[in-house]
Parts: C-alpha cells; sequence; structure tokens
C-alpha cells in the first residue's frame, strides 16, 4: 500500500515537472509584427508558440511581438514565417496575398505592400475589396453604387467556389453595404431604382448571411440576382457587368447572375457544372 | 575561278580542322565515400561523392568529350547512369545490363561523346544508392551558335534546383516495409484512413466500400521522408537578382520515389524545356514534376525589396522546400494545403471494378490532362466541409461531368494549338489555377521520325498490387520476363495503359520518345513520361543505338519490386564491359525479385501469439504459432508454403505442416463443425488447401489434413479503427476463435490485447519487425 503512494508522490512529481519545464536555451529578440485587433493577438500567438520550444507574445498597439525560443530547437526566422503564414507581414516575411485576403475583416491591417502583379493570387477579390472601401471615403459620386455590386460579386465568387461560409461573410458585407449608401449622392434614376430594389436586397443577402447550406444559399441568391440587375441597369458605375443564365439552375427553371468577366463561372452548381451558362446581356 | 575554289576549300579546312580543335575531352573524377549525415535528427548512413550530395554538378557543352573517373571508395559495388543522355550502351551504367558493377576500391572510366544539349542528370544504378545520395545535375549546355539558340532564353542565368528526399531509415528497411504493408508511413503521414477519422470526416460509407472492394488505403505515394532537400538543403537564398531579372532554373527530380509540387510567389512560371528538350514557352501557375523528370522553367523578379519564394511540395504535402530569390524581405507563397484523403478513396471506388481493374468510364484519359487527384486538393475543389458533404465538388457521377471530360480530351486531341488544351484543366476548377499537363508542351522544331523507319506497335498495362507491393508490366516482373528483342532502325510506337492505383513516371535509356499529345509534327521530346492511373499514353521512338536498354518506373521501390523492361536491339556487337550477357540478365532479374522477411511476436500473459514470413513476387512461406505457458493451452505451430495466383493475388493454394501439443484430459476431445473428432494430445499433419481475399479484406482459408479432418476459418487482420489502434477477428470451424485489439507505439512496438477460445484473455507486448 505504502508503494502505491509513493509511485503516486513520483507521478505527482512528474506531472508537477512537466508543467514547470521551459522554453531551455533560451534566445529572446523583439519584431515588428502587424496585425489590428485582439483577434490578430491571438492568431499571432498561437501560431507563434509551440510548447517548451517557442513563446510569441504581440503587444496590440505597439505591434512588436516579444519571441523567446529554444535556439537548438528553432529559429527567429523559422517562427516569423509561421506568423507570416498565418497572414501577418513582419520584419522578415510577407503573408501570401491570399491568406491575408481569408482574414477576419478586423484583423486586415493596413498594408504598405502587396505582392507584385501577376502573381498567382494577384488582383485577388479580397484585394479589390479593401481597395474598394477606401474608395468609399472618396467623394467620387459616380461610384456611389461599386460596393454594393463588389460585395454582390464576392458573394457570387463564394457560390462559385461551393464555399457557404465565405457565403455568409460576403453576405454580411453586401448587407453592410447597403446600409452604407449615402442616398444623397446617387443620381436621380439610380436614386429611384435604389429605392426600389432596397428592401428585397436586405432580405436576400441577410437570408443568405445567416443560412449554413449553399442549397438555399444559392436559391436566395437567384433573387437577389434579380434585384442587382435592375440596378445595374439603371447605377451611374464604371464596372463592366455581364448578365449571365443557366437554364439549367433553379430546377432546370433558370437563373441569372452577374459578373465581371465574359466567361462563364456558374455560381449556382460551382464545380460540378462550372461552364454552364452563357451570356445575356453586357451592362 | 579555280583560285576561288580552292580558296573556298581551303577555307572549309580551316574551318573543319577548327571544330576539330573544339570538341574538347572535359574530366570530372569522382571520389564516391561512404559518410555519416544527419539531415533529420539522426546520425546515418549516406553516400557522398567528392564530399557532397547532391553530387558535384557536371557541366559540358554539346560537341565535348566526356570523361568522369568514378573512384568507388566503398565497401560494395556502384555505378552511375547518365540519365536522358544519348551514348554508346556500355557508357549507360546499369550493373548487370550494360556493365558489371564498379568493384569496391576500384576506378571505372565513363567515356563518351556529348551530342545533345539540355538539363539532365546522373545517379547510381545500384540497389538503393540513389536514395542515399548518389544524384547530381549534369548541364549539357547548347553552343550559342547553334540554330535553335533562343535569345531571352539561351541565355539567362541559370540555377541548378536539385530536388531529393531524406529518411532516416535504411532504404533497404523502407522497401521491406511496403513489402510487409507495413502501415508505419501512413501514421506518420496523419494518412491512416481509418474507421473513426472516416466517420469523423462523414465518410463511413466511402471506407466501407473501399474495403468491400478489398483496397488498402491510398496514398499518393508510399514513403514517409523525414526531410526533404532542394540543392541538399532545406532553404537557399538568390539575392544577386534585381527587379525585372529573368532567372532560368534546371529543376531535377532527383527524388527516389517523390513527386514535387513547384510554385512561385512572383507570378506565372515560364515553362521552356522537360526532360533536356526545348519547348516553346508556357506560362503556367504551377506545375509537378513527376520523379527522375527535369522541366527547365523561366521566373521573373517583380520587384527590388523583397525575395520572392519558390516553393517545391511533394505530393503528399507533408513538408515543402523553398529557395528565394531576389534580396530583401520575403514574400511567401500559401503552401499547398493537406490531402483530402477520403475524397481520394470516394473517387478511387468509383473507378474501381470488384476484380481489381480499374474502369476510365469511357474518359479517355491521357497526358495528365485530367488529374483524378484533383478532388482532393482543397486549393481547387474547396476546403472540406463537414457539414457540407453532399455538395462535394468534382462529383463523380459519370452523367454530367464524364461526358463533358470526353469532350474536352478528343477536342484537344484534334487542335494543335496548346493555348485551348491549356483550358482542359480549369475547366473542372473552381478556381483559375493554370496546371501544366503534357498536351501543353509543343517542341519548337519537327520531332517527326524518318518516314522510311518501319513502325512497331507494342502495348503494356501497368499493373500492381498495393497490398502487396508488387509492381509489374502486363502482370509481369522483370524476373518473369525475357528481353525484349528489337532491331535497330526500327521505330517502335508504344502504347501504355495504367491499370493500377499509383502514377508512375516511366523511362527509357539512351533515347528520347515522342509523346502523342495531339501536337502534331511538333511532338515533344521526353525520356520520362508520368502515366497517372487509369491514363492511356502513346509514345513512339527510333531504335538507333545498338545494345540493352533499360525501361522503367522510376520510382527506385517500384523498379526494384520489378517494374522493368530491357529493350535490346538484334545482333549487337559484344560489350566488352559485360562479355557474359546471360548470366548478367540473371542477376538482374534476381535484384528485382527479392526475398522480404516480416516477423511478429505478441508476448502476452496468456502465451506466445506470433508468425514469420518469407516471400517474394508469387511465393510466400509462413510460420504461425501460438505457444502456451502451460500443457493445458497448448502449443500449436502451422506452417504454409503457398504461391499467389493473378493479378490482384487474391488467391493463393499452399501446402502445409502443423504441429500441436495439447493436454486433452481436462476437457475431452474436441469435435469440428463437421463431427470430425480429435482427441490426440500430440498431433503433426500435413495439410493442403487454399486461401482466398474476400471482399471487406477478410482471409477465407479451407484445408484439409492427412487424417481427413477437414478445416475453414475467416480471418481479418489490421482493421483499422483509429489512428493507431487496429483490431482483428478470427473464427475457424474447429469452433475456434479470437479477437484483438492491438494500439501501435512506434514503428516496431505495440499493446495488444486479446481473446482467444483455446487461451483465454491476454495482454502483452507486441513486437514486429
Amino acid at each position: 500500500m505504502k508503494n502505491i503512494y509513493i509511485f503516486l508522490g513520483l507521478l505527482l512529481a512528474l506531472g508537477l515537472n512537466t508543467s514547470i519545464a521551459q522554453i531551455k536555451n533560451v534566445k529572446s529578440t523583439t519584431v515588428a509584427v502587424n496585425g489590428n485587433c485582439g483577434m490578430c493577438k491571438k492568431t499571432i500567438e498561437t501560431n507563434g508558440s509551440e510548447s517548451n520550444v517557442s513563446k510569441v507574445s504581440w503587444d496590440t498597439d505597439k505591434k512588436i511581438a516579444e519571441i523567446s525560443f529554444d535556439s537548438t530547437k528553432t529559429s527567429e526566422e523559422a517562427i516569423l514565417k509561421k506568423i507570416a503564414l498565418a497572414g501577418y507581414d513582419n520584419a522578415q516575411f510577407l503573408a501570401p496575398d491570399d491568406v491575408y485576403g481569408k482574414l477576419h475583416e478586423c484583423c486586415q491591417y493596413d498594408r504598405d505592400h502587396q505582392m507584385a502583379k501577376g502573381g498567382p493570387n494577384a488582383g485577388s477579390h479580397d484585394h479589390m475589396q479593401h481597395g474598394t472601401e477606401h474608395n468609399n471615403h472618396s467623394t467620387d459620386q459616380a461610384k456611389t453604387l461599386d460596393p454594393i455590386f463588389n460585395a454582390y460579386l464576392n458573394l457570387k465568387d463564394a457560390l462559385i467556389a461551393t464555399d457557404p461560409k465565405a457565403a455568409n461573410a460576403a453576405a454580411l458585407k453586401l448587407s453592410s453595404a447597403i446600409q452604407k449608401v449615402d442616398m444623397s449622392s446617387l443620381g436621380e434614376k439610380e436614386h429611384h431604382t435604389w429605392m426600389k430594389v432596397k428592401a428585397g436586397l436586405e432580405k436576400s443577402a441577410n437570408q443568405i448571411s445567416k443560412d449554413p447550406k449553399i442549397e438555399s444559399q444559392r436559391n436566395a441568391f437567384i433573387n437577389l440576382s434579380n434585384e442587382i440587375y435592375a440596378l445595374a441597369k439603371d447605377a451611374n458605375t464604371n464596372l463592366e457587368l455581364y448578365y449571365q443564365f443557366c437554364p439549367m439552375a433553379n430546377n432546370n427553371k433558370g437563373a441569372y447572375w452577374l459578373s465581371k468577366e465574359e466567361k462563364i463561372k456558374n455560381p449556382y452548381f460551382g464545380s460540378k457544372m462550372m461552364t454552364c451558362g452563357e451570356v445575356k446581356e453586357k451592362i | 575561278m579555280k583560285k576561288l575554289l580552292t580558296f573556298i576549300l581551303l577555307c572549309i579546312l580551316i574551318i573543319q580542322t577548327n571544330l576539330g580543335y573544339a570538341q574538347k575531352v572535359v574530366r570530372y573524377d569522382l571520389y564516391v565515400t561512404d559518410s555519416m549525415v544527419n539531415y533529420a535528427g539522426k546520425e546515418r548512413r549516406a553516400i557522398a561523392v567528392n564530399g557532397m550530395i547532391p553530387m558535384p554538378t557536371l557541366t559540358f557543352t554539346e560537341g565535348d568529350t566526356a570523361e568522369i573517373h568514378v573512384h568507388n571508395q566503398l565497401n560494395e559495388g556502384t555505378s552511375l547512369h547518365w540519365h536522358g543522355v544519348y551514348l554508346p550502351n556500355k557508357e549507360d551504367g546499369v550493373p548487370f545490363l550494360t556493365q558489371k558493377p564498379i568493384a569496391p576500391k576500384s576506378t571505372f572510366v565513363y567515356r563518351f561523346p556529348i551530342i545533345q544539349d539540355g538539363t539532365h542528370w546522373y545517379h547510381s544504378h545500384s540497389g538503393m544508392q540513389e536514395q542515399i545520395g548518389m544524384y547530381g545535375a549534369m548541364i549539357l549546355k547548347k553552343r550559342s551558335t547553334d540554330p535553335t539558340f533562343r535569345k531571352g532564353i539561351d541565355d539567362l542565368p541559370t540555377i541548378p534546383v536539385v530536388l531529393s528526399e531524406w529518411t532516416n531509415l535504411d532504404p533497404d528497411n523502407v522497401h521491406r516495409m511496403l513489402h510487409n504493408a507495413n502501415d508505419w508511413f501512413a501514421i506518420k503521414k496523419n494518412a491512416t484512413q481509418s474507421y473513426a477519422e472516416a466517420i469523423k470526416e462523414g465518410h463511413f460509407k466511402t471506407k466501407i466500400t473501399n474495403e468491400w472492394k478489398r483496397m488498402l488505403a491510398m496514398d499518393v505515394s508510399d514513403v514517409y521522408y523525414d526531410r526533404f532537400l532542394l540543392n541538399g538543403s532545406s532553404e537557399q537564398i538568390y539575392s544577386q537578382f534585381k527587379a525585372g531579372d529573368k532567372v532560368r532554373l534546371r529543376v531535377i527530380n532527383a527524388g527516389a520515389s517523390s513527386y514535387f509540387w513547384l510554385n512561385y510567389a512572383g507570378g506565372k512560371i515560364t515553362v521552356v524545356a522537360n526532360d533536356g528538350n526545348d519547348v516553346e514557352p508556357v506560362d503556367v501557375d504551377r506545375l509537378i514534376v513527376g520523379v527522375s523528370e527535369t522541366y527547365d522553367i523561366v521566373v521573373t523578379i517583380p520587384e527590388n525589396g523583397f525575395a520572392y519564394e519558390f516553393l517545391a511540395t511533394p505530393e503528399d504535402r507533408t513538408k515543402n522546400v523553398s529557395m528565394y530569390l531576389g534580396s530583401g524581405i520575403k514574400q511567401l507563397i500559401s503552401p499547398l494545403p493537406k490531402l483530402k484523403y477520403f475524397e481520394g478513396m470516394k473517387m478511387m471506388n468509383d473507378m474501381m471494378k470488384m476484380n481489381g481493374d480499374l474502369d476510365d468510364m469511357g474518359m479517355k484519359m491521357t497526358l495528365q490532362k485530367m488529374d483524378m487527384n484533383t478532388v482532393m486538393y482543397p486549393e481547387i475543389s474547396g476546403q472540406s466541409n463537414h457539414a457540407n458533404h453532399a455538395n462535394h465538388t468534382m462529383e463523380m457521377s459519370p452523367k454530367e461531368d464524364h461526358s463533358n471530360h470526353k469532350m474536352d480530351s478528343t477536342e484537344s486531341m484534334e487542335d494543335n494549338g496548346h493555348d485551348n488544351s491549356s483550358n482542359d484543366h480549369s475547366q473542372h476548377a473552381t478556381s483559375d489555377i493554370v496546371t501544366l499537363n503534357y498536351s501543353m508542351l509543343r517542341s519548337p522544331t519537327k520531332t517527326t521520325l524518318p518516314v522510311e523507319a518501319k513502325i512497331r506497335e507494342l502495348k503494356f498495362e501497368l499493373t500492381g498490387n498495393m497490398n502487396r507491393y508488387v509492381w509489374s508490366m502486363d502482370n509481369k516482373v522483370l524476373a518473369e520476363s525475357d528481353k525484349i528483342l528489337i532491331k535497330k532502325g526500327e521505330a517502335l510506337r508504344i502504347t501504355l495503359f495504367n491499370n493500377s492505383m499509383m502514377r508512375h513516371p516511366m523511362h527509357l535509356h539512351g533515347h528520347d520518345f515522342r509523346v502523342i499529345n495531339g501536337q502534331g509534327d511538333y511532338a515533344p521530346l521526353k525520356n520520362v513520361l508520368d502515366i497517372m492511373p487509369m491514363e492511356t499514353d502513346t509514345i513512339e521512338f527510333l531504335s538507333n543505338v545498338d545494345g540493352d536498354w533499360f525501361f522503367h518506373c522510376h520510382i527506385l521501390y517500384h523498379m526494384m519490386a520489378g517494374m522493368n523492361r530491357v529493350f535490346s536491339t538484334e545482333n549487337q556487337p559484344p560489350n566488352p564491359y559485360l562479355p557474359d550477357k546471360k548470366w548478367a540478365y540473371r542477376e538482374l532479374q534476381k535484384e528485382s525479385n527479392q526475398i522480404h522477411f516480416m516477423i511478429q511476436n505478441d508476448f502476452a500473459s496468456n502465451g506466445n501469439d506470433g508468425e514469420m514470413m518469407f516471400h517474394n513476387t508469387r511465393y510466400s512461406l509462413t510460420t504461425e504459432w501460438r505457444l502456451g505457458y502451460h500443457d493445458m493451452h497448448g502449443y500449436e505451430v502451422e506452417t504454409h508454403l503457398g504461391r499467389y495466383i493473378g493479378k490482384m493475388q487474391w488467391f493463393m493454394p499452399f501446402v502445409g505442416f502443423d504441429y500441436r501439443y495439447r493436454r486433452m484430459d481436462k476437457h475431452g476431445p474436441e469435435k469440428n463443425l463437421f463431427g470430425q473428432k480429435n482427441s490426440k494430445n500430440e498431433r503433426a499433419l500435413i495439410s493442403a488447401g487454399l486461401a482466398y481475399m474476400l471482399p471487406m479484406l477478410v482471409r477465407f482459408q479451407a484445408e484439409v489434413y492427412h487424417d481427413g479432418n477437414v478445416r475453414l476459418q475467416l480471418m481479418r487482420e489490421d482493421i483499422p479503427i483509429s489512428k493507431r489502434l487496429r483490431a482483428g477477428l478470427m473464427i475457424n470451424s474447429d469452433m475456434e476463435y479470437m479477437g484483438d485489439l492491438r494500439y501501435i507505439l512506434t514503428k516496431n512496438f505495440g499493446i495488444r490485447t486479446h481473446y482467444d477460445s483455446d487461451m483465454g484473455f491476454g495482454v502483452g507486448l507486441s513486437v514486429n519487425y
């Protein structure tokens, strides 16, 4: 019996030992890491830290990370690479654009440099959207409704990718873009149409933003596309849009959507029938 | 007039002698030595040449004569094969085919004229030496006066990029483990694809169907590697480049069994040559380099102040290696996301017929154009989503997709421009990622064979058996096939159909072949053809050099398993390095039909339970034992010698010998299902029987003993419950039954608990080798 106590004691001691165990051969350094908020802090720290190997603590205000690590097991470079691959530019590495683009909206810190043009992910929609949000502040009247179209196009891309979560997020952005439209800067004709379609747009966008299922998201998208089409016909925009139609969508009743490209990419089927459809009209 | 003529003749004479002088001999001395390396945390044996891994880059210019002195300082034979190089057969470097192995502590000189240009490489063709360091780049430069010299491509700065992999295990052991269907590599790769994982991902039915069709979990590659290497390291930086600079990377896949994806953070990749032969430049986002293929690619540095990542990822995506071009802050590219194994399993289920043949459902798959693995790539088919698996992208129902694909491939077979065929991929891709495939390769010059050459057609079916790791052509390994006689001067047109579940990079020695890819007279020249499961490809070449030329899968472990053939020209002149060719060929055949050994034993509380096996391609000798600790439990040994029949090797007739000692006084005589009795304490019996693998991988065994007793048995071993948990069940007509659970701790150890009708409940340590 005594033996058991000794055994348990040993176990306890071992357990304590491991919990106390710390990073050995410590090397510490501070590095600039981009980011915005508390959510960024969590992502940066969990991606850079590894038990008994490295520890990262990031200062939300100063945008500086304190890094301590076991120099026999890892390096500053390896840790910073992991942080960059989680989406955060730092002193040594720039995050891949697509990873940055997938960060939560509030985490999309201002980047002083984006990846080169012509890169495999260059011109990805996330970026353009980032761009248009900036444009929002400009007073250029012609573009008042562009955020709506861009948000719609992002939603369409999410449906093409058959990614219901991305569709939720994109629809949420569309809802907020709808709220942000400054009606005083709208032209007369587009103002008129806007008043007609606004309620329908809001309803469909809300529906898609809350719906976890791709099928019903796509159903709601049919209506949304019709409203957007009506709006696009009368809107004052520089965007070139293609009005496209797939006869097989909506249980073979057919459905429309808008795209910036002439090439067909079907949001109602995704990769199952990616190229099903035709251009009906260029707006 | 006469004067002029003499002047011209004189000029010609001078030029010719000049050329004669320009033909210089370039000599390299290579010292092959054993060495210890630490690539992945452990000191391991490797082979270094001149102290280097990879071996030094050999550079020649077309017109040179290569003279390579190989000083073998190993304690074993070696050889060097010049991969993709046109040369006399005796210089080809295949032991027991074109020469004897270079004996330990001796020197051998390879000498041959360089009559081509391009990115090639060299490696040992002896045993597993290629896996442990014997690979290196061989760059044959184009003369600047060459009419095919391409300004803006052939004058760019070049970097050789030699890709390879490293395992801490002895490669012979790796080979043995593969043959024993050891799933340790799958555990290391997190690719066990067990029932628990299947249920979690909503793929229970997929897993059941898979086992119903008698398949073990599949992966895109067979071996787990501890590290991947780019020019011998994990990371390289070339900071000398400025904005706008173009760099030509000579990428060589010197891996023994890994394909590599290439991606670049600075934009498009322009492919300019393949297997050492120029192709019309084509822009892609990424490409896969098959084992032993070479690709010359051009990338651009977009801006100053940044170092752009060039990423090479092995096909199983377990790790990656990178290279940075430019100086400054490093611009990364997204690593390739983990494979969706169950999607791959589902796809394989659809393609696999019950008899083990693959069925391409009339898709006419060819030239890498329709990569079925795409279903496993999240970057193309979307991230896997548990709530949403009803909507899987790239549904495999033949109604909609397949008819489309069929049209695609036939269309692009007919059109000649590579612009059109490049669309094939994006056809079923959500994203706009352009992936290179063979139909996009086009030679800048005509590659047609001489019209007078008589065409001979040959067909090969690539066959394989994953469960036993047997790889063959037309279901025959090299040990079961003679040399294929061909005539010098004839053209061979070879149609290959891959009826196995893995892709194979088929390599032809000493020749380039045309890949019939819809580019007509401009079909590209290659010496390695990657052929994916279910694909059919046609290649053709002119037999123009005498000798014995190896044609084999370049995955080292497939080659060693016997996926080889030899093309031999009739009436060839004798090879001074190999006077006795008949003996040599038998030696070569032996090498590809090795005997593999396996043993396992469970040291349990109620006895010892184990088995031992020697097996090669067709035969197996197994001994199973159950040894109790006292006479009541008894001692039992069963030995079987069997031969595997058929391509899938599901059927095995065998003869056996059983010995058993057990005291019956306590529980009386035993009676089997058929009323046959056994009352002896000791019995020794000869038997004959057959085993057959049933769906769900259940092994049915029927055995008749010389005393007339009959035994029928059903057994299923190694049911993958979770990543590391395996279960087994057995029941037979002697009213014996057994059930076990085993948790795999390491490569060689596990904890096992079982219940046996003879010996009762037991717990123990299971040891296997």
